[in-house]
This record gives C-alpha cells, structure tokens and sequence, in this order.
C-alpha cells in the first residue's frame, strides 16, 4: 500500500511568497510536489471560505504565505491575515480538525530556500497528521474533547449512514 | 393600547391557487415556537385564517398522518414545515409532505440552517449522552417492531438536505412583519421560487444604534458590562452577528439591549456566518498601531472570543458546520 | 392482538403517538403515549457560554421559552452567587406573570378550548379554534386582542415574545422607562377584564353542560397522586419564585423546601419504548405505572398547584378558587379534567399580578444588574405553566457550562399522563366505544394537563439512579437495569 500523500492547497501571495517559490523553483530546490499553488495578490485577500472550501475539496493541509511584517505591499494587509487565521484555526479546532493543518507563513521574495523548507515540513507534519476527516481527537466542548471520544462513534439508537 | 396592525395589504382575488389557499403546517425537530409564531400577527390573524384551508396542522387542528396520506398529490397548495430534520420520522414525513404539496417552504431557523439542536452535531450519540450505554430504542410490551420509537440521525440536517425547497421564513422564530409578508405573497399566488423572505441586506442597516469608528479594542461578554443604550454593541466590544446577518426583524435584540446572535441568517454575501465573521472581527481589531509589536495584545483580545461554536454558528452548524465523515468522504474521492 | 394508533397527537405541544393494544377478547391489555422525539439539550448545552443558557435553553419550547428563560436566568444568578436588584426583580416577574396568562389563554382557547367550547360530537375538521372563533366569534376577536397585548408586554420587556433575550446572569439587560410601564399597565387593565369575561364564560357555557360535568367527576378522569408546586410565604401560588411544596394524595405536606434540596428528592425512570423519563419521589421509589397514596408518582401544573397551595395570591383568583373548592368538596382534587378549571383560575392570577407589579414604581429602576462572584454551580426553579421546571448548571472558571441538567414540567406528568391515558381507554373498551368518534376523548385524557412534549424529553443525564426495563416482543420482562 503506498504511503499517504498529503494534497495541499497553497494561497502565496503575489509579490512575497509566490516570487519566494518561483525562486526556490529557478535555483533547482528539491521540495516535495504536493502542493496546489493559487497566487494572490496579497495573503489579506484570502477569505477563511477559501480556507474551508479547499478543506472540503479534498486538501489535508493549507498553507498561507504572505510577506514579514512590515514588508507587506499593500502595507497593513498580512497583519488582518494574521488574525483571521488565528480565529479560523480555533473554529476547525472545535469541529475536529487539526489546527495545524492550516498553515501561514511569511516568506519573502528572497527566500526560495526557505520556502522549499517550509513545503519539506508541512508535508511532514501532514503525513504524521493523516488524511483529513478521519478521527484522531475530536476537538470539541469545554477544549481539548478528550471526553468526546466516546461520542465519535454511532451510537445505537441512530441510524446508519449519514446523509 | 392598541395592539401591533400586520394589516394584510394585498386583497387581490385568488388566481393560482385553489380558493381558499389550502396550507399545512408541520414540526419535525422543532420547540412549537414557528408553530405559535402566526399568532404574533394578532387580529390580522383572523383575516388571514379566514383565507385559508387548513389541510393538516397537528399543533391546532386534528387530522392525522393518515388523512395527509390519502390526500392527492399536489393537492396543498402551501406547506410551512418548521424544525430540524432529526429522527426517521421527521425524514418519512416530509416526504410525503413534498409528494404532497404544491409549495413546500422552510420556515424557522431550524428548517432553514439546522437551527439551535444542530449544535448537537458537534457531539455524536445523543441518545446514549441521555439514556446511558446500552439503551435500544424498542416497542412497548407486546408491540410491533413498527411501534417503537424512531431512531436519530446521527446528524441533525436542514430540511433542504432531504426534500427539495421552494421558499425560506427565516427567523427564530420569524418575525411577524415577515410573516405577513409571506402570508401575503401565498394568498396573492406570487411566491417566486428560491424566495427567502427577509432582506438581503445585513441587519445594520435597519438597527438604530449609531456606529462610530470600527474598532475593536477587546470582546466582552453581555453580562460582563452594562452597554451605552445608543451605540453599536460591536463597537462596544460585545460581538453581534449584525454585519453577516439578514434584516427584517427590525433589529429586536440590540433594541433590547442584546447583540444579534444571527437567527434570520446569514446575508447572501456573507455566506458561511462563522466565517464572514471571523474576517470582520479580525479586521477591526486593534491594539494600537498595526505592527509586529501589537501581535500579542492582538491575539489576547481575540481570545475574548470564547465558543465559536456557539457564538458564530448558533443558528446554522447543520448547513455549515464541518463534518468529519463529509471530509474524509470526499477525500477518498479525489485520492488519487 | 388488535393495535389501534393515534398518530400524531395533536392540539398540544410536541410530537406524540398513542398505541392502544387489545387481547383476542376486545378487552384492553395496554395504552401508552409514546414520545418519538429527542433533541438532546442536556449534551450540547456543554461547553456554551453560561450567559447565553437562557436563550439556548428556551429553545427547547417555543411556548413556554419564557420559563426555561428565566428559570435558567435564577440558575446563573445562584452559579455567580449574584443577588437581583429589585428593579431587575420586578422586569422578571412582571413578564414572567404576563408569559403565564398569554400562555393559560392559548391552551384555553387554542389547545384544549375545542374541547371545552365545542359540542363532543362536531366534525373533526371543525374542531378546532378555528370552530371555536366561529362559534364566539366576539369572545373570539376579544382573545385575540388582548393576547396579542400580553405578547407585547413580552417583547417590551423581552426583546421578542418568542424567546425573549433580556435576561442575564444577576439581572435584566436594561431598565425600562416610564412610557414601557404606562403601555404594560394599560394592557395590564384589558388583560383582568379578559379574565372576567372568561370566568363568566366558563361559568355560562361550559361548566353547566352535563358532559362536562361527567367528565369533571368522571371515575375515568380521577387520579389519585401526590402534587408539586411553589409556595410563597403565604402558602400561596407563586409562579415566579418560591418553595417546592409537594403534598401528598391524601392531603398532608411531604416536604416543603428550597429548590436545590428538591431535587435531591426526584429519581426517573427510563423505558425503551419512550424517549420521556418517568420522575418519581425518590423515598417511594419507583413502583410501576399505577398512582395512588403509596407510589411515588406526583402531578405539577395548575391542578397541582391549587393542590399545595392554602390560597391564591389575588382577589379575583381566589374568587374563582374557592368556587372551584365549592364544586369538588374535597381537596386535594384529583380530577384530571380540574386542569381545566384551574388553568383559569391561575390566568385571572396571573393577570392581576401584572396589573399589581406594572404599579410599583421601582419597575423603572435603573439598577438592573446585581454583582457578579467567580462561576460555580447554582440550581434555578420556576413554575413554568406546565408545572415545575428545575435547570441546573454547573460552570467552568471560564464561565462555560461544563453540565446542564434540567427537570421540565411536563417530565413530571409523563407518568400521570400515561395513566390517564389508559384509564380513559380502558372505560371506553369497557363501553364499546373505541370509535373514531371517541378517539378524541383518549387524546383529551392527555389534553387536560397541556403537555409539552418538546419539553419533557430532557431530565437527569447519567449521575441519577435510572431503573430500566427491557421486555421481549411477547411483553416479557427481559431484564431490569439499575443505572
């Protein structure tokens, strides 16, 4: 049985992150495949939908590159990403999924050899994480969901399949 | 004191439709709040009643599954099922309702979105959680196998998950001058198909409160502080669902001092509640100057933001609220 | 073996079905009401903000939404260790006392009323309210005027009069002025001349028909249980706040105490058949679906109330109660169909209430919040229109709900309402009658205690002793479980 490959979708923005992988790409860096990319003009653009619809598309992992701090083109537009995937991470939380499958980073134009090493760990951490969907640890009420798992199982007294 | 006037405006003859209107009105996972909802229309309720044929109503009138069962079909011009779709039973039911009718709508939150029990998706086995392990859902002593009570869904689901929808009342139960609105656009035989009926636009634009410079500087919670009666609640820190949720109602709850908790709703815009408003929380924070020096401050701000669950998804975790099984389902479609 | 269901049950909250099942003779082996429902409130209140329970608990019931508000309400208050202040104190209990009348008025007139208004034999499609406007069609506009003014004192205070947002841990969400008093207090005045008028309805058209009469004092309607409701220092009825008094079947009080000691004393009972618990007291212990002076079964709602109380709290009331008193000659009344009766004469109370508090002129107060202590535990009980609705939370340092536990009013006559049930099946089988025609009559065993069925599947999850039995498809005891 061949070893789960993690998909990725990669949101990288325009004149930071997406110049970085190009970068990484012209200079021959070795990083694993797995990766969508969708260039954006900046990392604020990204909707936390666009998160989520990548999410039920079938993606295990999504990443997010924006510009460092202070670097950003549009000026302040990285620091609303920052904060939207902060709550965004704590809402999949709470439905079961790993926060750490969504993922930003700042990554600069300069910086192909980073972002090669950014691909390397993601997709390590994912193949460590599994598929999307299949329960580890549901997350749930109270943080942490531990006392959930004996919810995460159909119970009888509920019919089988789920529509 | 006079009492509110819902006055019907449309008199016009009946053309489309059979004359009276024939409706039925049905609950499946539901509190009986839609249900006694019409009767906030006050007098105007007795115009509308007296335009209508009721077919089957089981919370104010007495025919039975069977009397719905014999009739032909299409032969309702109008049916309003309100409640989430949460046991067999509820899923039989509206089938046979849809055979049976011309215009089947969702009215309430829970038809529409899931509704308030939809939370309970975010925990399986509710009947265990309840009864305790090994409780099997059986007929009464010498009964029929058909006699025991219906089985749960493992999850709780829209109604448009389980029969295709003409129309949405949206609300919590929707409000009276929604209501009347619908009642109507039924009885003048215009009801468009797809029609929700409650503004487009978010509730701000209908709440009186005066909204200054968007800034969020901390969350808190209702009962941590008494709001200024005349300024936006979101501006004040407390967080209302107002920019992402549907108008209509007349602001009731920020007029009575409460945030929005989104019950019409989100806004076509919007789209998904929770995360429509994760990015307008997120871009009106501020701790100061924008900068790597605020993250900190920033991120303990947002933590004022406990269950998000609850809070960003009260109404509408049926219709969007992640699911593990729908994840990893389709996963294994596009594994490839 | 001949079934004959009634499915759904209606003219009542909630989903419901009746099994009647006869032997090879005709005779009646068994009747049951059977709740196919179960949303499950008790597992996904865990982990929601505690200042948010009194909306999301109201959500279980879309006609009593008031009771769960503020019961849930006064179990914050005890969890924060909060004391209300005054003017806070009368916004609840005004709206709380306007809920009650609004509430009593629908099932008047809505839900049993057809029952009440209509002759037994009119055309099924006819029996309903819309039968009932038709025939009083001017009592008919007045019921709906002055209800339509209860609900808006509701939403004066409320927010909305369905599920109303505005109470909060220690208090109220904001004070009301001078011209939200002088509109309650004029809808105040129409709501105790309503309840004049139906006084003199009652007493006009409905309790002198002789099949009322039969019914009230029918061997078939007369259940012999021990009663539940709060008392005030008077041993009078008080909806909104009191102690839960519980007098047994013959008369005598078997406790009088605080809500969190009470329920200490309720235990349920669990059947596969169902999705209500049966509550029982728990010195009796459960002894199997039969009533009486040595079982544990108990009734709330308004014939138990006027049971525990002495008096009622307003004039007008206690008028009308002591003509009640006068009918039955005995007390406690353990007539079934009393509910009726005592339904209105708790409205007139109700409405005099609001009348009396719309008066004082601390309503307007502006102090509207009591201090909050660190989140903890705390019980809140209330009589809810249906009878007695305990919540209990327990809270996380966060301010989270960490476990709800809640007792609903109508959970409590599950075990009442299944006997009456069966006994009226029983005495029509007995008659010949099982008909169509008197199908009705069985679901009007059930009406008399305007049941909430949406409520009543919520009780006790794991901690409390559950007895459950298990029986083969022959009606054999399988095996008994002791939780």
């Amino acid at each position: 049985m061949s070893e789960f490959e993690p998909r990725i979708v990669a949101f990288l923005c325009r004149w930071c992150a997406s110049a970085g992988a190009d970068l990484a790409g012209t200079n021959r860096l070795q990083y694993p495949p797995n990766a969508v990319p969708i260039r954006v003009n900046c990392s604020g653009r990204v909707e936390p939908q666009w998160v989520v619809e990548a999410l039920k598309s079938g993606a295990d992992g999504v990443l997010i590159g924006g510009c460092h701090p202070g670097d950003c083109h549009y000026v302040a537009g990285n620091y609303k990403t920052r904060r939207r995937i902060y709550l965004l991470r704590k809402v999949l939380a709470e439905m079961g999924i790993e926060p750490e499958r969504v993922r930003l980073e700042w990554i600069s134009a300069t910086e192909g050899a980073r972002f090669a090493q950014v691909m390397q760990e993601f997709v390590q951490e994912l193949k460590k994480l599994g598929p999307i969907g299949v329960v580890r640890d549901k997350g749930g009420v109270t943080g942490g969901g531990k006392e959930n798992q004996a919810w995460s199982v159909d119970m009888p007294g509920t019919k089988g399949v789920e529509a | 004191m006079t009492s509110p006037d819902y006055r019907l405006n449309s008199l016009s003859p009946v053309t489309r439709h059979s004359s009276p209107l024939k409706i039925a009105v049905y609950w499946t996972g539901s509190c009986g709040g839609c249900d006694v909802s019409f009767l906030e229309l006050g007098p105007a309720l007795l115009e509308v009643l007296s335009k209508v044929e009721i077919v089957f109503w089981p919370a104010l009138a007495d025919a039975k599954r069977k009397d719905l069962e014999n009739l032909p079909p299409r032969s309702i011009d109008v049916t309003l099922v309100n409640g989430v779709i949460r046991t067999t039973e509820n899923e039989e039911m509206v089938e046979i309702l849809r055979e049976k009718s011309r215009f089947l709508g969702a009215y309430g939150s829970c038809a529409h979105l899931g509704g308030v029990p939809a939370l309970a998706n975010q925990t399986n086995g509710v009947v265990e959680f309840v009864f305790g392990p090994g409780y099997r859902p059986s007929p009464p002593p010498g009964g029929e196998a058909e006699d025991a009570p219906p089985s749960l869904l493992p999850q709780a689901l829209p109604l448009e998950e389980v029969v295709p929808v003409d129309f949405v009342v949206p609300g919590c139960p929707p409000p009276a001058p929604l209501i009347a609105q619908f009642f109507e656009r039924a009885i003048s035989g215009e009801i468009e198909p797809g029609q929700v009926f409650a503004k487009d636009k978010a509730l701000c634009e209908e709440c009186p409160r005066i909204r200054e410079e968007r800034k969020l500087t901390r969350i808190v919670r209702p009962h941590e502080v008494q709001p200024d009666p005349e300024k936006c609640l979101l501006d004040q820190g407390i967080i209302c669902l107002g920019p992402v949720t549907r108008g209509g109602c007349e602001a009731a709850c920020p007029k009575a001092g409460m945030p929005c908790t989104g019950c019409l709703g989100p806004t076509p815009k919007a789209g998904d509640p929770a995360l429509a408003m994760i990015s307008a929380l997120a871009s009106l924070v501020r701790a100061g100057e924008e900068g790597e020096a605020a993250f900190p401050e920033e991120d303990r701000i947002l933590d004022g933001l406990v269950d998000p669950i609850g809070t960003l998804y009260k109404y509408a975790f049926a219709k969007y609220g992640l699911s593990l099984k729908k994840l990893a389902r389709r996963r294994e479609e596009v594994r490839a | 073996m001949r079934k004959i269901t009634i499915d759904p049950i209606t003219r009542l909250e909630g989903h419901g079905k009746i099994l009647i099942y006869l032997d090879e003779e005709g005779k009646l082996r068994d009747a049951v009401l059977q709740v196919p429902e179960l949303r499950g409130f008790e597992a996904f209140c865990r982990g929601r903000r505690a200042e948010e329970m009194p909306q999301i608990t109201e959500r279980i019931c879309g006609v009593c939404p008031e009771a769960h508000h503020l019961a849930s309400a006064k179990a914050l208050d005890a969890a924060f260790q909060a004391e209300v202040p005054k003017p806070a104190r009368l916004q609840r209990e005004l709206f709380y006392n306007a809920y009650i009348f609004s509430d009593h008025l629908l099932h008047l007139v809505f839900l049993g009323g057809p029952d009440l208004f209509l002759p037994e034999d009119v055309e099924k499609s006819e029996r309903n309210v819309l039968g009932v406007l038709r025939r009083f069609p001017e009592l008919g506009r007045k019921v709906v005027e002055v209800r339509a003014q209860a609900q808006r004192i509701l939403e004066i205070i409320g927010g909305k009069a369905i599920h109303p947002v505005f109470a909060l841990p220690g208090g109220v969400a904001r004070p009301l002025s001078e011209e939200q008093r002088k509109e309650i207090l004029s809808a105040a005045e129409n709501m105790v001349e309503l309840g004049k008028t139906m006084i003199r309805v009652f007493h006009e058209e409905i309790l002198p028909r002789p099949e009322f009469q039969a019914l009230l004092l029918s061997e078939e309607g007369w259940l012999p249980t021990h009663y539940m409701g709060l008392v005030d220092e008077n041993l009078a009825p008080n909806f909104y706040d009191g102690l839960v008094r519980v007098v047994s079947a013959e008369g005598t009080e078997i406790f009088r105490l605080p809500g969190p000691e009470a329920l200490k004393r309720i235990e349920e009972h669990s059947e596969p058949w169902t999705y209500v618990k049966f509550p029982y007291l728990a010195d009796f212990g459960w002894q199997g679906f039969r009533a009486g002076a040595d079982s544990g079964i108990y009734r709330v709602g308004p014939l138990a109330r006027l049971n525990v109380a002495e008096r009622m709290a307003t004039p007008l009331a206690q008028e009308e109660y002591e003509r009640y008193l006068d009918f039955f000659g005995e007390k406690p009344v353990h007539a079934t169909f009393a509910y009726h009766w005592a339904r209105l004469v708790e409205m007139v109370q109700a409405a005099e209430s609001v009348a009396k508090i719309a008066q004082d002129p601390e309503l307007t107060g502006s102090e509207i919040r009591g201090k909050l202590g660190k989140p903890g535990e705390g019980v809140g009980v209330i009589e809810a229109a249906r009878g007695t609705l305990f919540h209990h939370y327990r809270l996380t340092q966060e301010g989270l709900v960490e476990y709800a536990n809640l007792i609903v009013a109508t959970t409590h006559n599950a075990p009442g309402i299944g006997l009456s049930v069966k006994q009226m099946a029983e005495a029509l089988v007995a008659q010949g009658k099982l008909d169509e025609g008197f199908l009705n009559r069985v679901e009007m065993a059930f009406r008399a205690y305007d049941p909430c069925l949406a409520c009543a599947t919520h009780f006790l999850p794991g901690g409390t002793p559950v007895s459950v039995e298990v029986y083969d498809a022959w009606g054999n005891l399988v095996r008994r479980l002791e939780g």
